[in-house]
Protein backbone atom coordinates (compact mmCIF):
# COMPACT_ATOMS: atom_id res chain seq x y z
CA UNK A 1 0.00 0.00 0.00
CA UNK A 2 1.20 3.27 -1.08
CA UNK A 3 1.62 6.27 1.86
CA UNK A 4 0.61 9.43 1.22
CA UNK A 5 3.85 11.35 1.61
CA UNK A 6 6.03 8.39 -0.60
CA UNK A 7 3.14 8.85 -3.34
CA UNK A 8 3.74 13.12 -3.45
CA UNK A 9 7.34 12.75 -3.49
CA UNK A 10 7.18 10.20 -6.46
CA UNK A 11 5.34 12.98 -8.51
CA UNK A 12 7.23 15.68 -9.81
CA UNK A 13 5.54 19.00 -10.53
CA UNK A 14 5.45 19.83 -13.92
CA UNK A 15 7.62 22.41 -15.33
CA UNK A 16 6.56 25.59 -16.47
CA UNK A 17 6.71 25.10 -19.94
CA UNK A 18 4.99 22.05 -19.91
CA UNK A 19 2.19 24.03 -18.40
CA UNK A 20 1.91 26.54 -20.57
CA UNK A 21 2.16 23.80 -23.62
CA UNK A 22 -0.80 22.37 -22.04
CA UNK A 23 -2.94 25.50 -21.15
CA UNK A 24 -6.58 24.75 -21.62
CA UNK A 25 -8.97 26.78 -24.23
CA UNK A 26 -11.09 29.44 -22.05
CA UNK A 27 -7.59 31.88 -21.43
CA UNK A 28 -6.40 31.16 -25.39
CA UNK A 29 -10.34 32.10 -26.40
CA UNK A 30 -10.55 34.80 -23.59
CA UNK A 31 -7.23 36.69 -25.22
CA UNK A 32 -8.96 36.22 -28.32
CA UNK A 33 -11.88 37.54 -27.74
CA UNK A 34 -10.28 40.72 -26.41
CA UNK A 35 -8.21 41.43 -29.85
CA UNK A 36 -11.72 40.74 -31.71
CA UNK A 37 -13.44 43.06 -29.18
CA UNK A 38 -11.54 45.86 -28.06
CA UNK A 39 -11.18 47.59 -32.42
CA UNK A 40 -14.88 47.58 -32.01
CA UNK A 41 -14.39 50.11 -29.54
CA UNK A 42 -11.73 51.63 -29.95
CA UNK A 43 -11.29 51.76 -34.44
CA UNK A 44 -7.26 51.65 -34.88
CA UNK A 45 -7.23 52.38 -38.61
CA UNK A 46 -4.56 49.82 -39.31
CA UNK A 47 -3.28 50.51 -42.72
CA UNK A 48 -4.09 48.34 -45.80
CA UNK A 49 -1.59 47.65 -48.22
CA UNK A 50 -3.60 47.29 -51.56
CA UNK A 51 -2.73 44.65 -53.75
CA UNK A 52 -2.55 44.17 -56.99
CA UNK A 53 -5.50 41.94 -57.78
CA UNK A 54 -7.53 45.01 -56.30
CA UNK A 55 -5.84 47.96 -58.32
CA UNK A 56 -6.50 44.98 -61.13
CA UNK A 57 -10.24 45.22 -60.31
CA UNK A 58 -10.20 49.04 -60.32
CA UNK A 59 -8.32 49.74 -63.26
CA UNK A 60 -10.88 47.59 -65.07
CA UNK A 61 -13.71 49.24 -63.79
CA UNK A 62 -12.39 52.39 -64.96
CA UNK A 63 -12.11 51.32 -68.12
CA UNK A 64 -15.71 50.59 -69.04
CA UNK A 65 -16.88 52.51 -71.70
CA UNK A 66 -20.94 53.70 -71.95
CA UNK A 67 -23.11 51.09 -72.99
CA UNK A 68 -20.83 48.22 -71.67
CA UNK A 69 -22.56 45.49 -69.05
CA UNK A 70 -21.48 43.99 -66.53
CA UNK A 71 -22.70 41.06 -64.35
CA UNK A 72 -22.74 41.25 -60.96
CA UNK A 73 -23.67 37.91 -58.78
CA UNK A 74 -24.52 37.89 -54.87
CA UNK A 75 -24.47 33.68 -55.17
CA UNK A 76 -23.41 33.91 -51.48
CA UNK A 77 -25.79 32.74 -48.69
CA UNK A 78 -27.34 34.78 -46.47
CA UNK A 79 -25.26 33.55 -43.43
CA UNK A 80 -22.19 34.24 -45.00
CA UNK A 81 -23.39 38.19 -45.68
CA UNK A 82 -20.07 39.22 -42.98
CA UNK A 83 -17.40 37.80 -45.59
CA UNK A 84 -18.85 39.37 -48.72
CA UNK A 85 -20.79 42.08 -48.40
CA UNK A 86 -18.50 44.99 -47.72
CA UNK A 87 -16.55 43.73 -50.64
CA UNK A 88 -19.82 43.97 -53.04
CA UNK A 89 -20.76 47.21 -51.65
CA UNK A 90 -17.69 49.04 -52.70
CA UNK A 91 -17.81 47.35 -56.07
CA UNK A 92 -21.30 48.27 -56.88
CA UNK A 93 -20.27 51.96 -55.63
CA UNK A 94 -17.33 52.28 -58.18
CA UNK A 95 -19.86 50.60 -60.99
CA UNK A 96 -22.42 53.42 -60.33
CA UNK A 97 -20.15 55.95 -60.73
CA UNK A 98 -19.37 55.16 -64.16
CA UNK A 99 -21.65 56.94 -66.07
CA UNK A 100 -23.57 54.60 -68.89
CA UNK A 101 -22.15 51.52 -67.37
CA UNK A 102 -25.18 48.62 -67.34
CA UNK A 103 -25.50 46.23 -64.67
CA UNK A 104 -26.94 42.87 -64.55
CA UNK A 105 -27.53 41.91 -60.94
CA UNK A 106 -28.55 38.33 -60.01
CA UNK A 107 -28.22 35.38 -57.76
CA UNK A 108 -27.98 31.56 -58.61
CA UNK A 109 -26.66 30.07 -54.53
CA UNK A 110 -29.95 29.77 -53.20
CA UNK A 111 -33.34 31.64 -52.47
CA UNK A 112 -31.85 33.66 -49.61
CA UNK A 113 -29.02 34.58 -51.63
CA UNK A 114 -31.49 37.51 -52.46
CA UNK A 115 -31.59 38.65 -48.85
CA UNK A 116 -28.04 39.32 -49.72
CA UNK A 117 -28.64 41.24 -52.58
CA UNK A 118 -31.25 43.53 -50.66
CA UNK A 119 -28.81 44.28 -48.06
CA UNK A 120 -26.34 45.55 -50.29
CA UNK A 121 -28.62 47.48 -52.22
CA UNK A 122 -30.15 48.95 -48.90
CA UNK A 123 -26.51 50.15 -48.33
CA UNK A 124 -25.89 51.19 -52.00
CA UNK A 125 -29.49 52.52 -51.71
CA UNK A 126 -28.88 54.03 -55.61
CA UNK A 127 -32.26 55.76 -55.60
CA UNK A 128 -30.98 58.45 -53.11
CA UNK A 129 -27.34 58.29 -53.71
CA UNK A 130 -27.75 58.10 -57.59
CA UNK A 131 -30.36 59.45 -58.78
CA UNK A 132 -29.71 59.75 -62.30
CA UNK A 133 -29.19 55.67 -62.32
CA UNK A 134 -32.98 54.25 -63.53
CA UNK A 135 -34.10 50.59 -63.28
CA UNK A 136 -33.82 48.98 -66.64
CA UNK A 137 -31.90 51.71 -67.91
CA UNK A 138 -28.78 51.34 -65.76
CA UNK A 139 -29.27 48.47 -63.74
CA UNK A 140 -31.75 45.34 -64.39
CA UNK A 141 -32.14 42.65 -61.07
CA UNK A 142 -32.87 39.11 -62.27
CA UNK A 143 -33.45 37.46 -58.69
CA UNK A 144 -33.06 33.91 -57.72
CA UNK A 145 -32.55 31.51 -60.64
CA UNK A 146 -32.45 27.94 -59.42
CA UNK A 147 -30.26 25.45 -60.49
CA UNK A 148 -26.87 25.83 -59.71
CA UNK A 149 -24.08 25.23 -62.11
CA UNK A 150 -26.52 23.69 -65.06
CA UNK A 151 -27.47 26.86 -65.17
CA UNK A 152 -25.20 29.24 -64.39
CA UNK A 153 -23.64 27.50 -67.62
CA UNK A 154 -26.76 27.63 -69.67
CA UNK A 155 -26.93 31.71 -68.48
CA UNK A 156 -23.68 31.85 -70.04
CA UNK A 157 -25.24 30.64 -73.50
CA UNK A 158 -27.94 32.27 -73.42
CA UNK A 159 -29.29 34.47 -70.89
CA UNK A 160 -32.43 35.57 -72.06
CA UNK A 161 -33.75 31.97 -72.14
CA UNK A 162 -33.03 31.34 -68.72
CA UNK A 163 -34.00 34.60 -67.16
CA UNK A 164 -36.83 35.94 -70.06
CA UNK A 165 -38.30 38.22 -67.46
CA UNK A 166 -36.97 39.87 -64.70
CA UNK A 167 -37.23 39.41 -60.88
CA UNK A 168 -40.48 41.66 -60.95
CA UNK A 169 -42.15 39.98 -64.71
CA UNK A 170 -41.02 42.66 -66.56
CA UNK A 171 -39.86 40.71 -69.94
CA UNK A 172 -35.57 41.21 -70.97
CA UNK A 173 -37.51 42.74 -74.38
CA UNK A 174 -38.80 46.18 -72.91
CA UNK A 175 -35.43 46.73 -71.43
CA UNK A 176 -33.66 46.86 -74.83
CA UNK A 177 -30.37 48.57 -73.45
CA UNK A 178 -29.75 44.94 -71.94
CA UNK A 179 -31.84 42.42 -74.94
CA UNK A 180 -30.06 44.42 -77.46
CA UNK A 181 -26.55 44.21 -75.91
CA UNK A 182 -26.48 40.79 -74.06
CA UNK A 183 -26.30 37.75 -76.75
CA UNK A 184 -24.16 34.93 -74.50
CA UNK A 185 -21.72 35.62 -71.57
CA UNK A 186 -19.22 36.89 -74.28
CA UNK A 187 -21.12 40.24 -74.24
CA UNK A 188 -20.41 40.94 -70.63
CA UNK A 189 -17.79 43.67 -70.55
CA UNK A 190 -17.23 42.19 -67.04
CA UNK A 191 -18.12 39.44 -64.69
CA UNK A 192 -18.45 39.60 -60.92
CA UNK A 193 -19.14 36.58 -58.74
CA UNK A 194 -20.16 37.07 -55.21
CA UNK A 195 -19.11 33.67 -53.86
CA UNK A 196 -16.17 31.21 -53.62
CA UNK A 197 -17.89 28.72 -50.84
CA UNK A 198 -17.23 25.10 -51.91
CA UNK A 199 -13.75 26.18 -54.14
CA UNK A 200 -13.42 25.62 -57.66
CA UNK A 201 -15.85 22.86 -57.69
CA UNK A 202 -18.19 24.38 -55.72
CA UNK A 203 -21.81 24.76 -57.84
CA UNK A 204 -22.12 28.20 -58.30
CA UNK A 205 -18.06 29.40 -58.20
CA UNK A 206 -17.29 26.39 -60.34
CA UNK A 207 -19.76 26.91 -63.17
CA UNK A 208 -18.79 30.87 -63.04
CA UNK A 209 -15.18 29.26 -63.55
CA UNK A 210 -16.28 27.32 -66.35
CA UNK A 211 -18.85 29.05 -68.38
CA UNK A 212 -17.68 32.88 -68.23
CA UNK A 213 -13.95 32.09 -67.44
CA UNK A 214 -13.13 29.15 -69.67
CA UNK A 215 -15.55 29.34 -72.46
CA UNK A 216 -16.20 32.70 -73.09
CA UNK A 217 -12.67 34.47 -71.29
CA UNK A 218 -14.63 37.00 -70.14
CA UNK A 219 -12.60 39.50 -67.49
CA UNK A 220 -13.57 37.63 -64.28
CA UNK A 221 -13.25 38.47 -60.95
CA UNK A 222 -14.32 36.93 -57.55
CA UNK A 223 -15.68 38.51 -54.51
CA UNK A 224 -13.95 35.85 -52.41
CA UNK A 225 -14.52 33.61 -49.29
CA UNK A 226 -11.40 33.88 -47.87
CA UNK A 227 -10.64 30.01 -46.85
CA UNK A 228 -10.88 29.12 -50.30
CA UNK A 229 -8.88 31.36 -52.08
CA UNK A 230 -5.78 29.19 -52.26
CA UNK A 231 -8.04 26.91 -54.50
CA UNK A 232 -8.66 29.74 -56.99
CA UNK A 233 -5.11 30.68 -57.71
CA UNK A 234 -4.08 28.05 -60.13
CA UNK A 235 -6.25 30.39 -62.05
CA UNK A 236 -4.97 33.72 -61.60
CA UNK A 237 -4.68 35.89 -63.65
CA UNK A 238 -5.19 33.79 -66.43
CA UNK A 239 -8.82 33.11 -66.26
CA UNK A 240 -9.58 34.48 -63.12
CA UNK A 241 -8.41 38.05 -63.50
CA UNK A 242 -9.02 39.71 -59.88
CA UNK A 243 -9.94 38.38 -56.59
CA UNK A 244 -10.89 40.59 -53.51
CA UNK A 245 -9.93 38.62 -50.49
CA UNK A 246 -12.87 38.45 -48.29
CA UNK A 247 -13.11 41.83 -45.93
CA UNK A 248 -9.49 42.26 -46.19
CA UNK A 249 -10.13 42.89 -50.11
CA UNK A 250 -13.00 44.82 -49.23
CA UNK A 251 -11.32 47.07 -47.05
CA UNK A 252 -8.06 47.51 -50.29
CA UNK A 253 -11.04 48.25 -52.93
CA UNK A 254 -12.52 50.87 -49.94
CA UNK A 255 -9.03 52.33 -50.11
CA UNK A 256 -9.01 52.70 -53.78
CA UNK A 257 -12.30 54.49 -53.84
CA UNK A 258 -11.12 56.60 -50.57
CA UNK A 259 -14.34 55.80 -48.49
CA UNK A 260 -13.97 53.95 -45.11
CA UNK A 261 -16.66 51.34 -45.36
CA UNK A 262 -17.79 47.84 -43.36
CA UNK A 263 -14.38 46.56 -45.15
CA UNK A 264 -11.85 48.93 -43.43
CA UNK A 265 -13.70 48.25 -40.19
CA UNK A 266 -13.56 44.81 -39.68
CA UNK A 267 -10.24 45.09 -41.29
CA UNK A 268 -8.77 46.33 -37.57
CA UNK A 269 -9.94 42.91 -35.66
CA UNK A 270 -9.07 41.00 -38.95
CA UNK A 271 -5.73 42.31 -38.12
CA UNK A 272 -5.27 42.13 -34.24
CA UNK A 273 -6.54 38.63 -34.45
CA UNK A 274 -4.09 37.40 -36.84
CA UNK A 275 -1.44 39.18 -34.52
CA UNK A 276 -2.53 37.30 -31.84
CA UNK A 277 -2.50 34.07 -33.51
CA UNK A 278 0.77 34.36 -34.91
CA UNK A 279 2.39 35.67 -31.82
CA UNK A 280 0.53 32.59 -30.32
CA UNK A 281 1.99 29.98 -32.41
CA UNK A 282 5.36 31.58 -32.16
CA UNK A 283 5.86 31.68 -28.46
CA UNK A 284 4.66 28.22 -28.32
CA UNK A 285 7.07 27.06 -30.51
CA UNK A 286 9.84 28.86 -28.59
CA UNK A 287 8.07 27.10 -25.32
CA UNK A 288 8.09 24.05 -26.74
CA UNK A 289 11.65 23.95 -28.13
CA UNK A 290 12.92 25.32 -24.93
CA UNK A 291 11.26 22.61 -23.31
CA UNK A 292 12.84 19.94 -24.98
CA UNK A 293 15.71 21.07 -24.05
CA UNK A 294 15.18 21.02 -20.58
CA UNK A 295 14.03 17.59 -21.33
CA UNK A 296 17.39 16.78 -21.95
CA UNK A 297 19.91 15.16 -19.39
CA UNK A 298 22.00 18.09 -18.29
CA UNK A 299 25.32 15.96 -19.34
CA UNK A 300 23.92 16.25 -22.83
CA UNK A 301 22.23 19.80 -23.17
CA UNK B 1 -31.90 -13.11 -75.22
CA UNK B 2 -34.64 -11.29 -76.93
CA UNK B 3 -34.05 -8.19 -78.22
CA UNK B 4 -36.56 -6.70 -75.87
CA UNK B 5 -34.10 -8.05 -72.91
CA UNK B 6 -31.23 -6.54 -74.47
CA UNK B 7 -32.76 -3.54 -74.71
CA UNK B 8 -34.81 -3.45 -71.41
CA UNK B 9 -30.78 -3.84 -69.76
CA UNK B 10 -28.78 -1.56 -71.66
CA UNK B 11 -31.36 1.00 -72.17
CA UNK B 12 -30.18 3.36 -68.74
CA UNK B 13 -26.48 3.03 -70.72
CA UNK B 14 -27.82 3.88 -73.94
CA UNK B 15 -29.22 7.12 -72.16
CA UNK B 16 -26.06 7.47 -70.25
CA UNK B 17 -23.89 7.78 -73.01
CA UNK B 18 -25.96 9.91 -75.40
CA UNK B 19 -26.68 12.91 -72.72
CA UNK B 20 -22.94 12.36 -71.82
CA UNK B 21 -21.47 12.53 -75.06
CA UNK B 22 -24.26 15.46 -76.18
CA UNK B 23 -23.04 17.62 -73.41
CA UNK B 24 -19.73 16.72 -73.98
CA UNK B 25 -19.89 17.92 -77.75
CA UNK B 26 -22.32 21.44 -76.51
CA UNK B 27 -20.71 22.87 -73.92
CA UNK B 28 -17.21 24.08 -75.94
CA UNK B 29 -20.15 25.28 -78.49
CA UNK B 30 -21.08 29.15 -78.89
CA UNK B 31 -24.80 29.99 -80.05
CA UNK B 32 -22.47 31.80 -83.18
CA UNK B 33 -23.06 29.52 -85.85
CA UNK B 34 -26.64 27.29 -87.05
CA UNK B 35 -25.21 24.39 -84.99
CA UNK B 36 -23.77 26.13 -82.17
CA UNK B 37 -27.52 27.75 -81.69
CA UNK B 38 -29.10 24.06 -82.71
CA UNK B 39 -26.81 22.54 -79.60
CA UNK B 40 -26.98 25.39 -77.18
CA UNK B 41 -30.93 25.53 -77.30
CA UNK B 42 -31.17 21.58 -76.27
CA UNK B 43 -27.98 22.60 -73.56
CA UNK B 44 -30.44 25.01 -72.15
CA UNK B 45 -33.14 22.59 -72.91
CA UNK B 46 -31.80 19.86 -70.41
CA UNK B 47 -30.01 22.28 -67.98
CA UNK B 48 -34.43 22.87 -67.13
CA UNK B 49 -34.49 19.43 -67.03
CA UNK B 50 -31.79 18.93 -64.67
CA UNK B 51 -33.22 21.29 -62.58
CA UNK B 52 -36.66 19.54 -62.23
CA UNK B 53 -34.52 16.26 -61.71
CA UNK B 54 -32.82 18.10 -58.63
CA UNK B 55 -36.09 19.52 -57.51
CA UNK B 56 -37.45 15.60 -57.58
CA UNK B 57 -34.16 14.83 -55.60
CA UNK B 58 -34.99 17.50 -52.72
CA UNK B 59 -38.42 15.53 -52.45
CA UNK B 60 -37.10 12.02 -51.84
CA UNK B 61 -34.36 13.76 -49.68
CA UNK B 62 -37.63 15.52 -47.66
CA UNK B 63 -39.60 12.59 -47.54
CA UNK B 64 -36.28 11.16 -46.10
CA UNK B 65 -35.84 13.24 -43.39
CA UNK B 66 -39.26 13.54 -42.35
CA UNK B 67 -39.43 9.56 -42.26
CA UNK B 68 -36.65 8.75 -40.29
CA UNK B 69 -37.05 11.46 -37.67
CA UNK B 70 -40.22 10.75 -36.90
CA UNK B 71 -39.22 7.15 -36.60
CA UNK B 72 -36.83 8.36 -34.22
CA UNK B 73 -39.42 10.65 -32.24
CA UNK B 74 -41.79 7.71 -32.24
CA UNK B 75 -39.35 4.86 -30.93
CA UNK B 76 -37.95 7.69 -28.34
CA UNK B 77 -34.43 6.55 -29.74
CA UNK B 78 -31.05 8.20 -27.68
CA UNK B 79 -31.29 12.17 -28.30
CA UNK B 80 -34.94 12.22 -30.41
CA UNK B 81 -35.54 15.50 -29.02
CA UNK B 82 -32.97 16.91 -31.70
CA UNK B 83 -35.07 15.01 -33.93
CA UNK B 84 -38.38 16.60 -32.49
CA UNK B 85 -36.19 19.82 -32.93
CA UNK B 86 -35.99 19.11 -37.01
CA UNK B 87 -38.97 17.96 -37.71
CA UNK B 88 -40.74 21.40 -35.98
CA UNK B 89 -37.88 23.84 -37.33
CA UNK B 90 -38.95 22.07 -40.70
CA UNK B 91 -42.62 22.44 -40.42
CA UNK B 92 -42.09 26.30 -39.43
CA UNK B 93 -39.88 26.83 -42.59
CA UNK B 94 -42.11 25.24 -44.96
CA UNK B 95 -45.22 27.06 -43.37
CA UNK B 96 -43.57 30.09 -44.04
CA UNK B 97 -41.74 29.41 -47.62
CA UNK B 98 -45.76 28.90 -48.76
CA UNK B 99 -47.18 31.77 -46.53
CA UNK B 100 -44.80 34.61 -48.77
CA UNK B 101 -42.44 32.42 -50.44
CA UNK B 102 -38.95 32.66 -50.08
CA UNK B 103 -38.44 36.75 -49.86
CA UNK B 104 -42.01 36.85 -47.95
CA UNK B 105 -41.77 38.64 -44.37
CA UNK B 106 -42.32 35.70 -42.68
CA UNK B 107 -39.41 34.02 -44.16
CA UNK B 108 -37.22 37.12 -44.00
CA UNK B 109 -37.90 37.71 -40.84
CA UNK B 110 -36.80 33.59 -39.86
CA UNK B 111 -33.78 33.94 -42.31
CA UNK B 112 -32.34 36.98 -40.11
CA UNK B 113 -32.93 36.30 -36.72
CA UNK B 114 -32.58 32.38 -36.83
CA UNK B 115 -30.74 30.95 -39.67
CA UNK B 116 -27.98 33.77 -40.14
CA UNK B 117 -27.83 34.43 -36.62
CA UNK B 118 -26.79 30.36 -35.59
CA UNK B 119 -24.85 30.18 -38.94
CA UNK B 120 -22.59 33.54 -38.15
CA UNK B 121 -22.22 32.33 -34.63
CA UNK B 122 -21.13 28.63 -35.90
CA UNK B 123 -18.97 30.71 -38.11
CA UNK B 124 -17.86 32.73 -34.87
CA UNK B 125 -16.65 29.65 -33.06
CA UNK B 126 -14.86 28.31 -35.96
CA UNK B 127 -12.61 31.28 -35.32
CA UNK B 128 -11.78 29.91 -31.58
CA UNK B 129 -11.62 26.60 -32.18
CA UNK B 130 -8.90 27.41 -34.95
CA UNK B 131 -7.08 29.54 -32.43
CA UNK B 132 -7.03 26.92 -30.28
CA UNK B 133 -5.65 24.20 -33.01
CA UNK B 134 -2.84 26.51 -34.31
CA UNK B 135 -1.87 26.61 -30.55
CA UNK B 136 -1.84 22.86 -30.48
CA UNK B 137 -0.89 21.17 -33.40
CA UNK B 138 1.48 23.76 -34.54
CA UNK B 139 4.74 22.43 -33.44
CA UNK B 140 8.00 22.28 -35.08
CA UNK B 141 7.97 18.59 -33.98
CA UNK B 142 9.26 17.30 -37.82
CA UNK B 143 10.89 19.29 -41.03
CA UNK B 144 8.03 18.62 -42.53
CA UNK B 145 5.85 20.53 -39.91
CA UNK B 146 8.71 23.10 -40.22
CA UNK B 147 7.85 23.39 -43.54
CA UNK B 148 4.13 23.48 -42.99
CA UNK B 149 4.53 25.70 -40.31
CA UNK B 150 6.80 28.55 -42.00
CA UNK B 151 4.74 28.47 -45.08
CA UNK B 152 1.19 29.12 -42.95
CA UNK B 153 2.82 31.81 -40.71
CA UNK B 154 3.69 33.31 -43.96
CA UNK B 155 0.42 33.49 -45.96
CA UNK B 156 -1.60 34.00 -42.16
CA UNK B 157 0.74 37.55 -42.36
CA UNK B 158 -0.74 37.94 -45.75
CA UNK B 159 -3.93 37.92 -44.99
CA UNK B 160 -3.55 40.05 -41.75
CA UNK B 161 -3.47 43.15 -43.51
CA UNK B 162 -1.31 44.65 -40.66
CA UNK B 163 1.51 42.31 -41.56
CA UNK B 164 1.75 43.44 -45.66
CA UNK B 165 1.98 46.94 -44.20
CA UNK B 166 4.68 46.40 -42.28
CA UNK B 167 6.25 43.99 -43.71
CA UNK B 168 5.66 44.28 -47.90
CA UNK B 169 8.09 41.49 -48.32
CA UNK B 170 5.69 39.21 -46.59
CA UNK B 171 2.86 39.91 -49.42
CA UNK B 172 5.42 39.12 -52.34
CA UNK B 173 6.45 35.69 -50.47
CA UNK B 174 2.36 34.81 -49.82
CA UNK B 175 1.77 35.25 -53.26
CA UNK B 176 4.47 33.55 -54.35
CA UNK B 177 3.62 30.16 -52.32
CA UNK B 178 0.20 30.46 -53.52
CA UNK B 179 1.08 31.28 -57.30
CA UNK B 180 4.20 28.30 -57.42
CA UNK B 181 3.91 25.34 -54.82
CA UNK B 182 0.56 25.67 -54.12
CA UNK B 183 -0.67 26.36 -57.95
CA UNK B 184 1.83 23.26 -58.97
CA UNK B 185 0.14 20.94 -56.29
CA UNK B 186 -3.18 21.75 -57.03
CA UNK B 187 -3.09 21.72 -60.66
CA UNK B 188 -1.01 18.52 -61.07
CA UNK B 189 -4.35 17.26 -58.28
CA UNK B 190 -7.25 18.91 -60.74
CA UNK B 191 -5.30 16.59 -63.64
CA UNK B 192 -5.54 13.80 -61.45
CA UNK B 193 -9.35 14.05 -61.12
CA UNK B 194 -9.71 15.20 -64.38
CA UNK B 195 -8.77 11.81 -65.69
CA UNK B 196 -10.27 10.01 -63.22
CA UNK B 197 -13.38 11.33 -63.79
CA UNK B 198 -13.18 10.69 -68.20
CA UNK B 199 -11.66 6.78 -67.16
CA UNK B 200 -15.27 6.70 -64.89
CA UNK B 201 -17.50 8.29 -67.45
CA UNK B 202 -15.90 5.36 -69.94
CA UNK B 203 -16.50 3.29 -67.67
CA UNK B 204 -20.28 4.02 -67.34
CA UNK B 205 -20.95 4.34 -70.86
CA UNK B 206 -19.05 0.63 -71.52
CA UNK B 207 -20.83 -0.56 -68.44
CA UNK B 208 -18.09 -1.92 -66.67
CA UNK B 209 -19.15 0.82 -63.34
CA UNK B 210 -21.61 -0.98 -61.09
CA UNK B 211 -23.98 1.89 -59.48
CA UNK B 212 -24.87 0.96 -55.74
CA UNK B 213 -22.94 -2.27 -56.11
Amino acid sequence: MELRGERDMSRKKPRWTTRLLNLDNPPIYAILLIFMILPLFYPLNTPVPVTAMAIDLYNKIESLKPGDVVLLDFSWSYSFKILHEAGHVAVLRHLLSKPGVKIVMVCFMGADSELSWRDVMAIVDIEKNYPDKKYGKDWIWLGYIPGGEATVLAFADNPWAIAPKDKYGTPIEQYPDFYNAVKTGADFALVIEGGGHGGVNGHVTGGFLKSYGLKYHCWLAYNMDPSVIAEFYPYYPTIIKSMLNGNAGAAEYERLLNMRGAGSVMVDALSMTHLYVIALIVLTNIVYLYDKYLSKPRSSR
Amino acid sequence: MSIFTTIRRNIDRAFLTFFMLFLLIAYPLAPTTDFGKFMTSWYTKITGWITVLGAWAIMIGVFALVRNNLKNIYKRAEGWYYDAVTIVSFVIFVVAGFMGGSTGPIMTWLTTNVTRAVSTALLGIEAFLATSAYYRAYRLKTLDAAILLISSLIVLMWMGPVFGYLFPQINDLAVWLLLNPNSAAQRAMFVGIGLGLIALAVRSMLGRERYGA
